[in-house]
This record gives structure tokens, sequence and C-alpha cells, in this order.
């Protein structure tokens, strides 16, 4: 068994947030709390270089259990684990605290002078082997003399720190390395590590190896859980079915529900811990890396492009992203498909996987006909796939493929890099092999490709969100049913509106206008009186006074729909103008 | 001496191929509309040409840089925020028409192919002295559009009347104008109408004067006139230069095609085909009628009449594709199958036939 298990996909963001939510955060004293914003204010990112909430709470446990009185600290930062330490020392306890970067150190201090225990720090703007040795040197009786000593700072030196803090350190003192594991880097091949840090974790490795071999110490090595699942999404081509909307915008950017459909993925992704996720894309990746750029910051999550030359297929581009999808954690990845809307329950997918221990899970939805989709047959009791039937003529059950997966590694073994269709080359084999699992797929589950669907799915979108954060949806005498409003739209008065309706940010829906079960983009106005229903209203168009729009009227970006004008199932691409009704559905150029 | 070109808007009558690029950019005759007038501006010696456009202004720019270098001639564009009409644009774009030369200024309409006399437009304007020259040119079927009402003899305008009912006469604006500097003064920037509102007024002061455009013209602004003036412009081209035109056992009538081009044997192309850059037309072909964009690839025997295929599109073995079918940008008509008039969008396989004009998206 490896010195160094790998991380379990279970020690993921997910807990981490739950133990700073649980026992973190609520018992963390209020100038700590300061002090971390006041951290992550300026220096953002580099946060890291702080212990986080659970940490600083070990380190004052350890602090009162052992009644230390006198402490060091090296590598200061702004003072989190300095403060941590002063709060937990009694009130004639000392911490020495030395580090070269003085200003981060006067980003904590006031928090520390409003916390009462400024008087129990003595900070030493120098590097610490100077200090060190001068203490080693001193005619003072300093040797010997701390109870603790807490190193968190720059990894090269902690092996000449140790020589010295010996002793500096009691005889049955503590001394506590941090980030001895360095984010899991050191269980994993040099070769693997990104250069610049391969240095760097070289040295912590040789420390460990020199603390591990030391007779003079005992040792506890202690892991941070840090997740590094990936998912790909596939997003394909050029969205065809949702013309004329993608016309103007790649499917993916396409708002369902008032944010983009990726968006909605892409955040179930992150609530799980994923992160890193994979665009399969092979059009206008341009588009898609502006709108990524922007995202990413926003997320806190990293997000890639893998661009087709050719069309892979469902599996095809898979084997394309291998080197982005496995790292050496051996964890599972995610592979969604960039149409498919539901609730998500990623979480309990990961835990079916480690139930079944097999090699793939896939979700399965229930229809009302399976006969125009691929069938997935498995037995009920366990999930185990038999086989996958297309379109079958015969009833062979009604479960089909939710386009949701979680492969491990492995099945990237079984797809070449050439056009492949994952249900009918890769599952199948998975599923002789009898390493192929189904979870039945909880809540609503739709195909939004097109138009139709698209209208469908917000009704069951809506719907679950009525159950779970209810406060979302729009109320009021004017509002029926499910009906979610930006913020930043307006209703007139005397409108009525619902059910099923999304209004985006910007729209102006002027007085007596009546909506159902449609889709209003950003920027849109709707003038006064106008009805419509079962249909999409592309970016900043405009319908007319008094207008009817119905029967999936699909208007595409910047389309105007003169005064008093009927459309019965119009389909109208981008910068056009109606001026004259369209009785029966048709496409307008 | 200075040029506008009115570019304009979406294109949207050009669809589907203007879904993939901005209308001035979509090639006639294997070069890009805008290309044809530009060149001919600079043949008489403009030496600056402004695109009065409000759509894409990137795609165009990126177009333009390309094209300046190679020209030599400075274009530049002048964006409208807000459709400005026919007139407004020349407002927007003023200090870039007019410099102390006091040199008239042309303007020109993006959609139409003629054979552009500008020279003798710019004689006709000196010798009657007048303010402003517009070139009209004949139809058959004058009350489809708006009617200049000239003196013969000087070719002084009286008046113009929008689609008359009883005939006044058969000359129609060509939208081609020759313009002093002063005609700027009676425009104001927001959206005016050239026809409606400016020309009536210098048409009054006895200041508008109009040349009967010689040779062909065409507004190929929609895909039947786009068809219909290939045939003009290629007849054109026979007079001029005919070495341009295809030639060969293969050839029938007047064939356009670019040197990188390949056509395969027992092929029968023409008449008034235009075949652009790297398209492959394999064995068994016949063509009459239409245009073959940029990177076609045409399989044996299919059969294409009066249709226009677009970029890196795909027509099948045996297929027979006909009666205005316009096809997008990488289109793939399926081997066999039949098009009547049917409009692709762009990124489309057909697998089965159209059997009537209508839009597959």
């Amino acid at each position: 068994m490896a010195m160094f298990p790998a991380n379990g996909i279970l020690q993921s963001e997910a807990l981490k947030k739950y133990i700073y939510e649980t026992s973190g955060y609520p018992r963390e004293h209020k100038e700590l709390k300061n002090l971390r914003e006041a951290t992550a204010k300026k220096y953002g990112d580099k946060i890291l270089m702080s212990v986080p909430v659970d940490e600083g709470q070990f380190l004052s446990l350890l602090v009162k259990i052992m009644n230390a009185k006198k402490t060091l600290e090296i590598g200061v930062f702004t003072g989190y684990s300095l403060l941590s330490t002063a709060l937990a020392l009694p009130d004639d306890g000392q911490v020495t605290a030395i580090d070269i970067d003085q200003e981060a150190y006067e980003v904590g201090l006031p928090f520390i002078r409003q916390a009462g225990v400024e008087h129990k720090i003595n900070f030493i703007k120098s590097d610490a082997n100077s200090v060190l040795s001068d203490m080693l040197n001193s005619k003072e009786k300093q040797i010997a003399e701390f109870d603790l000593a807490f190193v968190d700072a720059d990894k090269f030196s902690y092996k000449r720190y140790h020589k010295q803090l010996l002793k500096l350190v009691k005889v049955g003192g503590i001394i506590a390395y941090d980030n001895t594991l360095w984010y899991g880097f050191v269980a994993q091949k040099e070769d693997a590590l990104p250069e610049n840090l391969r240095d760097v974790t070289k040295a912590i490795k040789e420390l460990n190896h020199y603390l591990a071999s030391d007779p003079r110490v005992d040792i506890s090595q202690e892991k941070q859980q840090a997740s590094t699942m990936k998912a790909l999404i596939l997003v394909g081509g050029f969205g065809t079915r949702l013309r004329p909307l993608t016309l103007s915008v790649p499917k993916p950017l396409v708002e369902f529900a008032n944010k983009p459909m990726i968006l909605h993925q892409i955040e179930a992704l992150k609530e799980i811990g994923v992160t890193e996720v994979v665009l399969a894309i092979n059009y206008q990746p341009e588009v898609m890396l502006n709108f990524l750029k922007e995202f990413e910051a926003k997320l806190g999550i990293k997000i890639t492009c893998s661009q087709e030359t050719e069309p892979l297929g469902t599996a095809g581009p898979l084997a394309l992203a291998r080197d982005k999808l496995i790292d050496d954690s051996g964890e599972p990845f995610f592979v969604l498909n960039s149409d498919v809307i539901s609730e998500y329950p990623l979480k309990e997918m990961i835990q079916f996987h480690k139930t079944h221990g097999g090699e793939a899970s896939i979700m399965v939805t229930k229809v009302d006909e399976p006969s125009k989709y691929g069938v997935v047959v498995m037995e009920e009791a366990t999930g185990k796939v038999e086989r996958f039937v297309e379109k079958p003529k015969i009833f062979v059950g009604n479960k089909i493929n939710a386009g949701i997966y979680l492969l491990n590694p492995s099945v990237l073994d079984r797809i070449e890099l050439r056009p492949t269709s994952i249900e009918k080359e890769v599952f199948p084999k998975i599923a002789a092999d009898k390493k192929l699992y189904a979870m039945v797929l909880p809540g609503f589950w739709m195909d939004i490709g097109q138009p139709r669907d698209y209208i469908t799915g917000l009704r069951l979108y809506l719907d679950s969100l009525r159950k779970k954060s209810s406060s979302r949806l729009a109320t009021g005498p004017h509002v029926v049913g499910n009906v979610l409003v930006d913020e930043t739209a307006k209703i007139g008065e005397g409108c009525l509106i619902g059910p099923d309706v999304a209004i985006g940010p910007g729209c102006v829906v002027e007085s007596g206008v009546r909506l159902s079960r449609c889709t209003v983009m950003r920027g849109v106005r709707i003038k006064k009186h106008a009805c419509i229903s079962g249909s999409i209203i592309g970016w900043h168009s405009t319908v007319g006074q008094w207008a009817r729009v119905e029967n999936m009227t699909i208007l595409g970006e910047d389309v105007h729909v003169c005064d008093e004008i009927y459309s019965n199932g119009g389909v109208v691409l981008p910068h056009k103008e109606i001026k004259s009704s369209i009785l029966k559905p048709e496409i307008v150029m | 001496m200075k040029a506008l070109i009115l570019v304009g808007g979406f294109g949207t009558r050009l669809r589907p191929l203007t879904l993939s690029v901005p209308k001035p950019l979509v090639e006639f005759a294997n070069k890009p509309m805008i290309l044809h007038q530009i060149e001919a501006l600079k043949e008489i010696g403009v030496t600056e040409v402004v695109l009065a456009i409000n759509y894409q202004p990137e795609v165009m720019l990126n177009f333009l840089k390309e094209f300046e270098a190679k020209l030599g001639i400075k274009i530049t564009c002048s964006q409208e925020t807000e459709p400005l009409g026919t007139a407004g644009p020349l407002a927007l774009a003023r200090d870039k028409l007019i410099d102390d030369s006091g040199e008239p200024f042309f303007v020109l309409n993006s959609d139409v192919i003629s054979e552009y006399p500008l020279k003798e437009m710019i004689q006709f304007h000196k010798t009657h002295g007048g303010e402003a020259s517009i070139m009209v040119t004949k139809v058959d079927e004058p009350s489809k559009y708006g009617v200049v009402v000239m003196e013969e003899a000087t070719g002084e305008v009286e008046r113009f009347v929008e689609k008359p009912k009883i005939f006044v006469g058969n000359k129609i604006n060509a939208g081609i104008y020759l313009l002093n500097p002063s005609v700027l003064d009676r425009i104001e920037l927001r959206p005016t109408s050239i026809e409606k509102e400016v020309f009536p007024k210098i048409a009054a002061d006895k200041q508008l004067y109009a040349m009967v455009l010689p040779g062909f013209w065409m507004d190929i602004g929609q895909p039947r006139d786009y068809i219909t003036g290939l045939r003009l412009y290629l007849d054109s081209l026979r007079k001029k230069s005919s070495s341009r035109l295809a030639t060969g056992p293969h050839v029938v009538g007047n064939v356009l095609v670019d040197e990188t081009a390949k056509i395969g044997e027992g092929c029968l192309i023409g008449p008034d085909v235009a075949i652009g850059p790297g398209c492959v037309v394999e064995s068994g072909v016949r063509l009459s009628r239409c245009t073959v964009m940029r990177g076609v690839r045409i399989k044996k025997h299919a059969c294409i009449s009066s249709s226009i295929i677009g970029w890196h599109s795909t027509v099948g073995q045996w297929a027979r594709v006909e009666n205005m079918t316009i096809l997008g940008e990488d289109v793939h008509v399926c081997d066999e199958i039949y098009s009547n008039g049917g409009v692709v969008l762009p990124h489309k396989e057909i697998k089965s036939s159209i059997l009537k004009p209508e839009i597959v998206m």
C-alpha cells in the first residue's frame, strides 16, 4: 500500500465546506474572521498562503492541550495562525513570530490589536535563519525553551530549520511543519508535475524522508482534503436544431431560465467539487473562450476547451481530451451532454459509483415512449446494465440514456481517437464485461436542444425550482404559476404572466401583456396588450401592440413584430421586421 | 477624388449566403461584390473609398486591410449607429468626402453591378455644370420602381415618380451618383432618403442631371437577380476581355472558371456559370446558369442549374439541383438527391429530396 494513499473522491470540496460551515466558521473568533476577509481582499488567490479555519482551530487546540506558554512561529503572512495561537495562549504567554514580510503582517495587525492579544506577540522582521542562529548563539537561555514551533514558510529551508528547532524546542514539545503533502504533488511522478513545482516538491519529499528517519522525533503526517475531480461536457457542433437562436450565439451560451445552458452544468459540477471542466467543442471556439474567461474568474473553477478538428462523435472527444481528464489520482471523471437539463444529483452518483465498484456509471431516465430512443436494459436491483437496444420495436424497458456518465480513467483505454459512438461502441463493451451500472435519475430530465423541448423543459425546471428555492420565483397579483423574472426586467400594470415563463435581464413588458409558457430573452420589449404563448422571443426583439404570438413562434435576435401582427409558429431569422401576419408555421428569412 | 459606397445592413435578402459573410464580401463572378466597385473607382483615379456600413464592421475591416495593400487605394469605414437610410450616411461621412479641392465625389450602391462608365459620368457632370448627376437605366417594367422623368436632350431631371400607375418614362435610378460637395449641405444627419427627400429638391432647383447607363445593370441583392446578373456580366466580359472566359469542348456559352478549380472529363459547363477557387467538378457533371463558390465539390454525374452553391459545400453523385436552390456554407447534398428551390442554411446535410421550394434550417 502506498505511503501516500490517493485522495479519495469523497474527500472533496463538499466535505471541506461541510467542516468549515459546521465547526469552522461558527466557532471562528470575530477578529480571525476579519483578518481572513482582509487577507482575501488584499491578496485574492494568495489567501492559500494563509492557514484555513480548521487548521487554525487545530493549532489552537494544540496550544491549549500542551498548556504552551512560549511558542515560535516561522512564516507569518497576514497572521491568521499567529492570531489563532495568540488567542489560545494564556495571558502571560508569548509567541515569537518571524517573517521577512512586514507589510503582510500589518494587514492582520489591526485585528490582533482589536483582539487584545498584541502584548503576547513578539514580531521579528527578518529571515528566520538568522534569527534562529542568533537564538542559538545567544548567551541568554533561549535554548530549548519553546513548547511549540509552527513552521509555515519557504519549503526549501524546512530541513535547515529542523536542525535548529530541535535545539530550541523543549523535549516533549511539538514542532509542526505545514504543507508537507504539498497538495498531493508528493505522491506524483516528477515528470507529471508542472515544471515550476518540481524543485519544491523534491525538497519537501526530502524533508519528509528526513523527518521520518529522525529517531529523535515521533511523527504524525496528516492530509488536508483536496479533490481534483474533472469533468468533460460534450458541447459538439452547430446547434442547428436551436436555430434561429444559434445563429447569434453558440448553443451552450443560449440562456435557459435566464442562465446560459452550460452554466447550469458547470455550477452543478463545481458544487460537488470538480476543479476542472473540459468543453469538447468543434465550432466557434473564440466565442466560447471569451465567455469562459469571464466565468472561470467568477466561478473559481478551471475551464478549458478541447477542440475537434473533425467531428468525433460521442466518445472520440474523450480520447482527444485524455490528458486533461486523468491525473495520477485515479479519480473517475464526469461526462455530461450539454443539451441536457436535470437536477444533477452528482453527489449521489459518486456514491453509487463507489458502491458498485464497476468501471462506469450512467444515469438513465424513465420515458413514456421508449421506442423513439436507445433503451438501457438493466437489472433493477443492482443497476447492472445488460445491454442497449436502439429504438426497440417490442417493449424491453422504459429507461433511456440520460447523457450523464461517471467513468473510471480505464474507460479511456477503450476509446480510440476517431469518430466513435459511446452508446453503440463503448458502453456495450463495458456492459459485456459486467462493469457498467445505471442509476435512475431522480427528478426531471429534458434534452433542450430543440425549441419544443426547450419550452417543456422550462416548465419542468421551474417546477423543480418551486420545490427547492421558491423565493427565486416571482410573486404578485400579476403572476400565475411558476415565473422567473430577472431583477432588471420591468413589468407594467395589468399584465398576467405565467405559468412557465422566464423573463431575462433588461426586458420591458408594457402594460396589459399576457405571457404564458414562453421565454423572453435579454433586452426584449413587449408592447401593450400583446399576447404571447408557447414561444421564444430572442434577444433585443420587440413584439408590437396587440400582437398575438403563439404555437412555437421562435424569434431570433433583433426581430421586430409590428403592431397587431399574428404569428402562428413563425420561425424568424435575426434582424427582420414582421410587417404581415404569419398564418401557418413557416421560416422567415 | 473620393467615393462613398452604401453597404448598409444585414443583407437578409441574400441569406443564407450572408449568414456566413457580410454581403459586400459575397463573391460575384469570383470576386467579392464590393471589389467590382472598388476596382472601377480606382481605375478612374479615386484615391479614397468610404464604406458606409452598419453591420459586422470587424469582418469588413479585416477584408479591407488585405485589399488596401493590394489595390493601393485608401479604404475606410463609416459606421452608422442607427440606420440612416440612403442619404444620412453621406452626412455622417462628410469629413471624409470633401476636402479643399472642391471636387465632386461618387456615391455607389453596393448591390449594383454594371459596366461602371465612371469616366464618361465625370465628363457628363462637367459639361452640364449642375450640382448632381445620377445614372439611370432603362427597364421593361418601370411601374415596379422609382421612375426618373427627364428632358431627353440635356438629361435635366424634372421629377421622380415612385411606382407610376401610368407611363411617365422607363428610366429608373441606377444607384450611381456623382455629387458636388454642396449636396452635403442639403443632407441632415438623420435617417433620410436620397430619392424621396434630397434629389427632388435638387431637381426643383434644376441642378440635377441624369445620364443613361450604357451596358448592363442589375441589383444583385437577391438570388434571382444575382443569377440573371451573372448572365449580363459574363456577356459583357465576352465583349471586353473574352480571354478570361473558359474555352474547350466541355464549355457552352460564357463560363468563368478560377485557375485553381478542377473540371473532370465528360462535363458540360455553361452557359452563364462561375466556378470559384479550389472547386472540384468531377466527371460527367452538367452545370448551367449557376455559381459555384470557393471550395465546392460537385460529384460525378450531378446536374445543377439556376442555383448558387455556397462555399465548401458538396453536391452528391447524380444529384439534381435546380430552380433557385441556394446552398449556404458547408452544406452537403447526398447522392441522388433532388432539390427544387431548396434554400439551405449553413452546416446542414440534405439526406432527403426537397420537392418544392422551401427553407431548410
